[in-house]
C-alpha cells in the first residue's frame, strides 16, 4: 500500500477537487434580459426577478427599462447593433407595432395557460391578425374624474351626471375662486384619453369596432361622430371649466395643484391613486373621490377607458437556448400570486387575472366596481403613432381656441391620407 | 520545415542592409512618425464616432427603414419628400429661422453690451461675471423645466410678479400661445447664453491693445468714435465666432423646445430636430428622419459659409 496507495489517493483527491473547483468557477450563468418601460424596478420587480433566479439556479435576470418617450431610440439601437434581447415588457402601442414588424415571436400555442388565467379583456388584447403576440401582465386599468368632496360639498353639488351638470358645478366653485377641473395638458399625450371617452360615447358605445372601420378607409375621421366627441372637449374650455394655462401643465404640476386643493377635480386614470395616497396630505385623501365621465346626451351612455396590463412577449430573434427560459419567466410573471404582489403594491383597481382581485384601496375598489365594467380599451393602442399625433395635436389646438373641432378632424383625416399614401394597412 | 536559410550569409547581408535602410529612413523621418503614433489613437475614435456615423447616415437617408425591420433602398425619395412635399419641415425652417434671427441678435448684442459694461472698472466685477455666466454651465433641461414653471401661466413665477405690479395688461399665456411661444423659447435661449457670448467678447476687449486707443485719443477722437472706429472694428473676428456659434446652435435647438414647448401648441414652436425626431421616433421612420437632419446639415453648412465669407471680408488684425 504505502507509497503507491498514497499516490493514488492524492491523484484521486485532486482529481475530485480541481473538478469540483472548475465546475464551480467556470459554470455558465445564464443572463435573461427584460428590455421596456419597467423603470423603478426597485419597487416592486426586482423581487420578482430575485424569485425567478432562486427557482432557476444560474439564472440571472437583467433588467432594461426606458421611460416610453425614450424606449425606442434605445431599443433600436440595441437591436440594430445585435444586443442579447429576451423578454420584452411593451406599452400597448409598442406592442401593436413590434408584432407586426416581427419583431415580437408569435407565442400563439406556447402561452395556452392565459385562457383559463386571464380575463377576456386581457386575453384578447395583445392579439393581433388573431395570433397572440404577448401575454398580458398586472393591472387593468381605467378612467374617469377624481373631485374633492369638500369643493363639491361647498357648493352642495352631488356627482354630475350630464356634461350640463358638470358645467353648472364647474361654474359655481369657479365663483368661489377654486379651478374646476385640471388636466396635464402639456403632456400630450395624456390628451387622446379625452376623446377615448367622448368618442366612445357620441359613436353609440361601438368605439372599438368603429375605430377598425376608419383605419380600413371605411369610416372617415370627418364623420359627424368624430367631430362631435372633439368638439365635446372644446366645449370644456369653452365653458370655463379647464384651469387657465391647462395646456402648459406637466404631470406633477396638474397632481400638485389638484391634491394642493387649488382644483375641485382632476380628469386621470386609476393609475394615479398611488400618487395620492403617497404624496396628496391626509385631507386631501380623505376627501378625493371619483365619478364617471358625465353623459354628454341624455341618450348617451359613458364609456371609460383603459389598458391590459405589461405586453409581455418574446423577442423574436431570441438566441434559441434562452427561448425556453423566456417563455418560463413570462409565465412565472403572470402567475396569479407575482400579479397579486404588483397590485397591491401598484393600487391596481383590477388585474388581467381572473383570480386576482386589485387593490383594497376603497378608491380603487369603487373605479374597479362603477368604471372597469364599461371600460373600453385606449383607441392610441389601434391607431397607428401619425394619428395618435394628429390627435395630440388636434385636441390641444381645440381646447387652445386655434382651431374648431371640424378643422381639427380635417387635420387627422389629413395625415391619415398621406399615412395611406405611403402603404399603411391596417391588421386588426 | 527547415529554418537553416534564415542563417545564410546571403539572408544576413539582405537583412543587415535592409536594416539599414529602415534606420536611415527612421531618423530621417522620426518627427512624422512620432507624430503620426501620437494622432492615431484619437484619430482612431474620431473615425469611429464621427466620420463612420456621419457617413453611415447618408446610407440610412437613402433607405426606407423603421428602425426595426430590414433596410429599403429608395434612392432620393425620401429628401425629395423632404423639399416637396413636407409642409411641416418648411413651418419648422421658418421657425428655426425666426429663432436664429432672436438669438442671435439678442444674445450677441446683449452680450457685447455686458462685456462693455464689465469690461470697465465696477465694483462686484467679478460677482457679475460670475452670476452672467451660470445660467451658461446649466443643462438645457434643467433651464427647460425652470422656464416652464416661471412662465407657467397658472401658477408661473412671471405672471405672479406682473400681477403684483398692477401690470395685469402684461400677463399672457406665455408657452401655451402660439403667437407668442415661439418668443418665450428665444427669450429662454438668449438668457442661458448671453453669459457664454459676453465672455468671449470680454476676453476680446481685453486683447485689444491700448496703443489703438491712445493713438485716437491723439488724434482727437471721441468716445463714440472710440467704440465705432476702434472697439468695434477690432471686434469683427470675434463677432464672426460668436455669430457663427449662436446662428449652428439655433438651428440645431432640441432640448429646450422639447422640455418646455415639444413643439406645441399645434405646431407653433415645431423646429427642424423635433419634427426629425417625431419622424425617426415616434412615426418609426428612421430612413426619413436622417434625412431630414442631412438637409438640415446642408442648409447650416450654406449659412455658415456665406456668414464667414460676409464677416471674413472686413476683418481686422492687430
Amino acid at each position: 500500500m504505502s507509497r503507491k496507495m498514497l499516490c493514488y489517493t492524492i491523484l484521486m483527491v485532486l482529481v475530485v477537487g480541481l473538478t469540483v473547483i472548475t465546475s464551480g468557477v467556470f459554470a455558465k450563468e445564464t443572463t435573461l434580459t427584460v428590455w421596456g418601460i419597467v423603470t423603478a424596478p426597485e419597487q416592486a420587480w426586482d423581487k420578482l426577478y430575485a424569485k425567478f433566479e432562486q427557482e432557476h439556479p444560474g439564472v440571472k435576470v437583467k433588467n432594461y427599462g426606458f421611460m416610453s418617450e425614450t424606449f425606442m431610440e434605445m431599443f433600436m439601437a440595441a437591436h440594430a447593433g445585435g444586443e442579447q434581447i429576451d423578454v420584452l415588457f411593451l406599452n400597448g402601442q409598442d406592442a401593436r407595432y413590434f408584432a407586426t414588424a416581427g419583431i415580437l415571436m408569435d407565442l400563439s400555442g406556447k402561452v395556452d395557460y392565459i385562457e383559463n388565467r386571464l380575463i377576456p379583456f386581457a386575453k384578447d388584447v395583445y392579439k393581433f391578425a388573431g395570433r397572440q403576440y404577448a401575454v398580458s401582465v398586472g393591472g387593468v386599468s381605467t378612467s374617469g374624474f377624481y373631485y374633492n368632496k369638500k369643493y363639491f360639498r361647498d357648493v352642495g353639488a352631488s356627482e354630475p351626471v350630464s356634461y350640463e351638470e358638470l358645467a353648472v358645478i364647474g361654474k359655481k366653485i369657479k365663483a368661489k375662486g377654486i379651478a374646476p377641473l385640471t388636466h396635464m395638458g402639456k403632456i400630450i399625450y395624456m390628451w387622446p384619453m379625452w376623446i377615448f371617452e367622448t368618442y366612445g360615447q357620441t359613436s353609440g358605445n361601438d368605439s372599438v369596432r368603429k375605430t377598425a372601420l376608419t383605419l380600413k378607409n371605411e369610416i372617415k375621421f370627418t364623420h359627424p361622430e368624430y367631430i362631435e366627441a372633439i368638439d365635446a372637449i372644446g366645449r370644456f374650455a369653452r365653458d370655463g371649466l379647464f384651469i387657465s394655462g391647462v395646456n402648459a401643465l406637466d404631470r406633477e404640476a396638474s397632481l400638485a395643484i389638484f391634491m394642493a386643493g387649488k382644483a375641485a377635480m382632476h380628469y386621470g386614470g386609476t393609475w394615479e391613486i398611488p400618487g395620492f395616497r403617497m404624496n396628496g396630505p391626509k385631507e386631501f385623501n380623505d376627501n378625493v373621490w371619483a365619478f364617471i365621465f358625465p353623459k354628454l346626451k341624455p341618450q348617451f351612455s359613458p364609456q371609460p377607458c383603459g389598458g391590459a396590463g405589461i405586453a409581455a412577449g418574446v423577442y423574436s430573434k431570441i438566441d434559441p437556448s434562452r427561448k425556453e427560459l423566456a417563455l418560463e419567466f413570462i409565465e412565472y410573471v403572470s402567475r396569479d400570486e407575482n400579479v397579486k404582489f404588483l397590485a397591491e403594491i401598484e393600487r391596481q383597481v383590477h388585474t388581467s387575472n381572473v383570480n386576482v382581485a386589485g387593490s383594497s384601496d376603497p378608491l380603487a375598489i369603487y373605479m374597479g366596481q362603477k368604471m372597469l365594467p364599461h371600460t373600453k380599451v385606449f383607441l392610441d393602442w389601434i391607431w397607428p403613432p401619425e394619428v395618435n399625433r394628429a390627435f395630440q395635436q388636434g385636441i390641444q389646438a381645440v381646447v387652445g381656441g386655434q382651431m374648431i373641432a371640424r378643422q381639427a378632424m380635417e387635420f387627422v383625416q389629413e395625415e391619415f391620407d398621406k399615412l395611406v399614401t405611403r402603404g399603411y394597412k391596417f391588421v386588426e | 520545415m527547415d529554418w537553416g536559410w534564415l542563417f545564410s550569409p546571403t539572408f544576413s547581408v539582405f537583412g543587415l542592409v535592409i536594416m539599414n535602410w529602415w534606420r536611415r529612413f527612421y531618423n530621417k523621418n522620426a518627427i512624422y512618425f512620432t507624430a503620426y503614433f501620437l494622432i492615431v489613437p484619437a484619430l482612431i475614435l474620431y473615425i469611429v464616432f464621427r466620420v463612420y456615423p456621419i457617413v453611415y447616415g447618408g446610407y440610412i437617408s437613402l433607405q426606407e427603414w423603421d428602425g426595426l425591420r430590414p433596410m429599403k433602398f429608395i434612392g432620393l425619395k425620401n429628401f425629395s419628400e423632404v423639399l416637396f412635399n413636407d409642409r411641416l419641415f418648411k413651418v419648422s425652417l421658418l421657425h428655426n429661422t425666426i429663432y436664429a434671427l432672436g438669438t442671435v441678435t439678442g444674445k450677441n448684442l446683449l452680450g457685447l453690451f455686458l462685456a462693455l459694461l464689465l469690461n470697465e472698472r465696477l465694483r462686484g466685477r467679478t460677482i457679475f461675471r460670475t452670476i452672467l455666466f451660470m445660467p451658461v454651465v446649466m443643462s438645457f433641461v434643467a433651464v427647460g423645466i425652470l422656464w416652464s414653471w416661471i412662465l407657467n401661466p397658472a401658477f408661473g413665477l412671471l405672471n405672479t410678479l406682473l400681477q403684483g405690479l398692477h401690470l395685469n395688461f402684461l400677463i399672457r399665456e406665455w408657452i401655451t400661445d402660439p403667437r407668442i411661444a415661439l418668443y418665450s423659447l428665444i427669450g429662454i435661449d438668449i438668457w442661458k447664453w448671453t453669459g457664454f457670448h459676453m465672455v468671449i467678447f470680454l476676453a476680446a476687449l481685453q486683447s485689444i491693445p491700448q496703443t489703438f486707443y491712445e493713438a485716437a485719443m491723439i488724434d482727437g477722437a471721441s468716445k463714440r468714435q472710440f467704440f465705432w472706429h476702434v472697439t468695434i472694428h477690432l471686434l469683427v473676428p470675434v463677432t464672426t465666432f460668436n455669430v457663427l456659434i449662436s446662428l449652428i446652435g439655433a438651428f440645431n435647438v432640441f432640448d429646450l423646445v422639447f422640455v418646455v414647448t415639444q413643439g406645441g401648441p399645434f405646431h407653433a414652436t415645431e423646429v427642424v430636430l423635433t419634427h426629425m425626431y417625431i419622424q425617426a421616433f415616434k412615426f418609426y421612420r428612421v430612413g426619413y428622419g436622417t434625412a431630414i437632419a442631412y438637409t438640415l446639415f446642408v442648409i447650416i453648412f450654406i449659412l455658415s459659409l456665406l456668414q464667414m465669407r460676409i464677416m471674413q471680408g472686413k476683418k481686422y488684425e492687430f
